[in-house]
């Protein structure tokens, strides 16, 4: 049999630069975009407000402050009761949510749980300022209740509207991860024990509940970085009551002091390490790794009571946890509110208000979102694949990006770009790359992980087959391993973008009037009490996110909520 | 050999790793034939998997060379190598048709569109594959699915096929169907082929030779009776086949001492030192294959007892204690015989020509 002529002569082995431009590649980025603003955020932290970081200049000034100043002494307090009870409130509606979901055979259950991830998506001060509409001063619920029992209402200015606000915009991640665990969990345990004689209430104590307290903890963890990370709802509802996020804000804005400002970040971000310490200790004491991968789902109750209990809790949390949606929604549609209970003018005018005198925001977020996307894309892919196939010497610089964004807050993050990049060898504050990068910064991990979870699912033996049929690397990468992770790209590409149309912690520290976003529109919509014009560029962000994700689901195949849970 | 042989020469595969190194091959050679079907056989871990994906191109040796029609092919990248290569997990390319699957090899090389149809064509028909052309593999049973495999490996006419223990998520019917379908198009191409199996049977059933492995190094190669009926080592008889050994003491011209006083003068004896005057003092075994042993109630060379009786069908399968020997052997005997139940007191005895003694080594 005669050979089909290949290559003329054997080829020598090329030298496999990719994994080592990769790994350089990596790490400068990491260095230059994370690290080094970091290192100058820290740096800064220690130095007098106006001063060059040089060593005669260290002091301990700007931490002093936490000890002499009554604002930073309560912001500090305020941070850690907000971070704590919110979580501790939203780990309350969501574990109850969870159980019934997972071991109550209620109905419409996976629209349920699409349902339940609506907070996510949707940014929680969008969620914040609705609270204004339904009970601020002058709000839908405040006058209906004055009207009908001639009572005033407490203010939702304050601790008790941060909190809820938090609570209620954050509780899908524990209910996500708790609720996918309980789902997952060996139904065979449980009836072992039922089998020994124990109770139902009993198993409930001593078998469900601790097999699922790393996701409770896990979950509790995310909510409290998030609760004290968030800047948007404790501007809009916080009035008086200042945290942490809102300080930094505060001697920024107010006084552009960026040490000062480093300071309380480094402050911010202790907060966020220690809960990390607690999680890691948490999960330590408790090493039970899942004995069976069983594919059959654990049992739920059929029981009608137990059914209509379960069914009615979800329905009233699902519905107090939607409510800001729905109102701003709802009353983006509102033209005219003169008077009474009712609104009384409806229409379009609203958007035909926003959309043609301010389109520009929406530009703005659409090219911004869309770079940073493209740029996260690209890094995000490269990395990931060479994580699952080679081994490559900058591993901790890809790491340290993919973990760090997530302990930061973004207002931490956008104190160390300012402080970063205001002077010194790169100058990019007042820029649209400024945003951008920061973005990036943000949002690489999503990818990363999307991607490096497709790439796990594909055999490596497709590229050697793909080799061994004479295909070069490019060939390999465009026929078999991008087509096949492909999805996993859009769909994290998708979720990048969705997301960043509604941030707000980073962007309110680095943008400039020219690079104004949605979310910068809507917050000032919101401080300027607009809220009509508010609620519809909201509206605008929230069909635009939900359409966004729901294709992205589609994309993957996997429910909107399994892509929240990954994030855990 | 012949001028399109593959030479394999002292080829050495050492994996850093951060527990230590570890050497997963160990100066193995061999050469294999045009046209022949030559085996890895051995345990997991043993380093036929890695020979083989060093002689693919996928792994780079240590050292050692790899010469294949004369040319050197040991840094030679694994897509010029011109090689077919069938995986344990098939790799079929998921989001790619069979027919596309198939072409693959083809298109890389540019080969004309209606060329491409042609030979896929006529590889699909070859594996009675002909009707699936259009499915994906997902929709594939696991047999179709290693056709398809074998179908992408030779669609481009390779200069050896290399396959990875390609029947093992087969189940046991389909796997004994398909290791003759392999050999059948082996022979009609007439393609040389390394096959890599840790099962003994499929080895022997379909292989022209037989390279066993053990410990990263290349224990015995040889056609499969030669391997059975004189295994290199006591790793080799154990390997293939079932073997029993005595515990035995040289005496010198050949003969052994078993424990029992028995003298033995075996077929061979092999690692033991060539001069009569260092032998002695040597551990050695004499290996017995089970159905050259016969039990006899009346007399025989080592008296045992009888500690299990298995009906098989075709053979009746004992284990015995032998006295002394203090170990448990097999015996395959054609009929029952009468007396030797179990805990039945009896005699083993056996023709010296099948006896073989090794060094024992331990």
């Amino acid at each position: 049999m005669t050979a089909i002529a290949l290559h003329p002569g054997a080829e020598r082995r090329s030298f496999d630069w990719i994994p080592i431009l990769v790994g350089v590649l990596t790490m400068a980025t990491t260095l230059v975009f994370l690290v080094y603003p970091l290192v100058c955020a820290i740096g800064g932290a220690f130095v007098p407000s106006g001063e060059p970081l040089a060593l005669e200049n260290l002091t301990l000034g700007n931490f002093e402050r936490f000890l002499t100043s009554t604002s930073y002494k309560r912001a500090f307090w305020n941070s850690l009761v907000v971070g704590l009870t919110a979580t501790s409130l939203a780990t309350l509606l969501a574990l109850p949510l969870a159980y019934a979901v997972a071991r109550v055979d209620i109905p419409f259950r996976r629209a349920i749980v699409a349902l339940a991830v609506l907070p996510l998506i949707s940014p929680p001060f969008i969620g914040a300022y609705s609270w204004i509409i339904l009970l601020g001063r002058n709000g839908l619920i405040t006058r209906l209740v004055a009207h009908v029992f001639d009572v005033q209402l407490p203010s939702i200015y304050g601790p008790f509207g941060v909190i809820t606000a938090l609570a209620l915009g954050y509780f899908p991640y524990v209910f996500l991860i708790v609720q996918g665990a309980l789902a997952a969990s060996d139904p065979y345990v449980e009836e072992a024990a039922r089998m020994m004689g124990a109770s139902r209430w009993r198993i409930l104590r001593t078998i469900t509940f601790p097999s699922v307290v790393p996701a409770i903890a896990a979950g509790m963890l995310i909510v409290f970085i998030k609760a004290l990370g968030d800047f948007g709802v404790p501007s809009i509802l916080g009035g008086e009551y200042q945290v942490l996020p809102t300080l930094i804000y505060f001697q920024i804005h107010g006084f552009f002091n960026l040490n000062a400002a480093a300071a309380i970040a480094m402050v911010n971000v202790a907060l966020t390490v220690g809960a990390l310490g607690v999680l890691a200790w948490v999960n330590r004491r408790r090493t039970f790794a899942t004995i069976t991968g069983v594919a059959r789902a654990s049992r739920r109750a059929t029981g009608s009571g137990a059914k209509l209990a379960a069914g009615s809790y979800v329905a009233v949390v699902l519905l107090i946890a939607l409510l800001p949606q729905i109102t701003v929604v709802v009353s983006s549609f509102v033209e005219r509110w003169s008077g009474n209970r009712i609104p009384l003018i409806w229409g379009f005018g609203n958007f035909a208000r926003v959309l043609t005198n301010l389109n520009q925001p929406v530009i703005n977020s659409l090219i911004l979102g869309g770079t940073a996307t493209l740029v996260c894309v690209v890094f995000g892919t490269v990395t990931a694949y060479y994580v699952s196939r080679k081994r490559f010497f900058g591993r901790w610089a890809l790491d340290l990006t993919i973990m760090l964004p997530f302990v930061l807050p973004g207002l931490v993050v956008g104190v160390a770009y300012l402080v970063g990049f205001n002077d010194g060898w790169i100058v990019l504050t007042g820029t649209a790359t400024i945003l951008v990068l920061a973005y990036f910064t943000r949002r690489a991990a999503y990818i990363f992980r999307s991607v490096q979870a497709a790439v796990g699912q594909i055999d490596g033996k497709l590229e050697e087959a793909s080799t061994l049929c004479g295909a070069n690397w490019a060939t390999t990468m465009r026929r078999i391993v991008v087509p096949l992770i492909a999805p996993a790209i859009l769909a994290g590409a998708i979720l990048v973008f969705a997301t960043l149309l509604g941030e707000i912690s980073v962007t309110i520290l680095l943008f400039s009037a020219k690079w104004k976003t949605i979310s910068i529109a809507i917050y000032e919509y919101v401080i300027s009490d607009e809220l009509h014009n508010a609620s519809a560029m909201g509206t605008v962000a929230i069909v635009m996110t939900l359409v966004l994700v729901l294709g992205a689901s589609r994309l993957v195949g996997r429910s909107m909520s399994e892509m929240f849970r990954s994030w855990g | 050999m012949n001028a399109r042989s593959l030479r394999v020469g002292g080829l050495t595969k050492r994996f850093q790793l951060p527990s230590g190194d570890i050497l997963a091959v160990d100066g193995v050679t061999f050469e294999v034939a045009e046209a022949e079907f030559f085996t890895m056989l051995g345990p997991s871990g043993c380093g036929k998997t890695t020979t083989l994906r060093m002689i693919a191109g996928l792994e780079s040796p240590t050292s050692g060379t790899i010469v294949f029609a004369g040319q050197d092919y040991t840094r030679v990248d694994a897509r010029h190598r011109n090689i077919g290569m069938v995986f344990q997990s098939y790799a079929l390319f998921p989001h790619l048709p069979i027919f596309e699957n198939v072409a693959y090899g083809l298109r890389v090389r540019g080969m004309a569109a209606d060329d491409i149809q042609k030979r896929v064509t006529r590889i699909l028909d070859l594996l009675g594959l002909g009707g699936l052309a259009e499915r994906h593999p997902g929709g594939l049973s696991g047999g179709q699915q290693q056709r398809v495999s074998i179908a992408r490996a030779l669609v481009y006419e390779p200069g050896m096929l290399l396959l990875d223990e390609p029947l093992a998520n087969l189940d046991a019917k389909l796997r004994v169907q398909m290791r003759e379908e392999i050999r059948r198009i082996q022979r009609e191409l007439g393609i040389m082929s390394l096959y890599v199996t840790h099962d003994q049977e499929e080895a022997m059933s379909v292989s022209d030779r037989i390279a066993v492995f053990n410990l990263g190094k290349l224990r015995q190669v040889g056609r499969a009776e030669e391997v059975y009926s004189t295994p290199a080592t006591p790793f080799v008889a154990d390997f293939i086949g079932k073997a029993n050994f005595l515990e035995a003491s040289p005496l010198g011209e050949g003969r052994f001492r078993l424990t029992n006083g028995t003298t033995v003068k075996p077929r061979l004896a092999l690692g033991l030192p060539a001069d009569e005057a260092d032998v002695a003092g040597f551990d050695t075994v004499v290996m017995l294959r089970p159905e050259r042993l016969r039990i006899d109630t009346a007399g025989g060379k080592v008296p045992c007892r009888i500690l299990r009786r298995q009906f098989l069908g075709g053979i009746i399968r004992y284990s015995v204690e032998a006295e002394g020997a203090k170990l448990a052997l097999t015996v395959d005997a054609p009929r029952d015989i009468a007396g030797t139940g179990e805990g039945a007191q009896a005699f083993l005895d056996f023709e010296e020509r099948d006896a073989i003694a090794y060094a024992s080594g331990r």
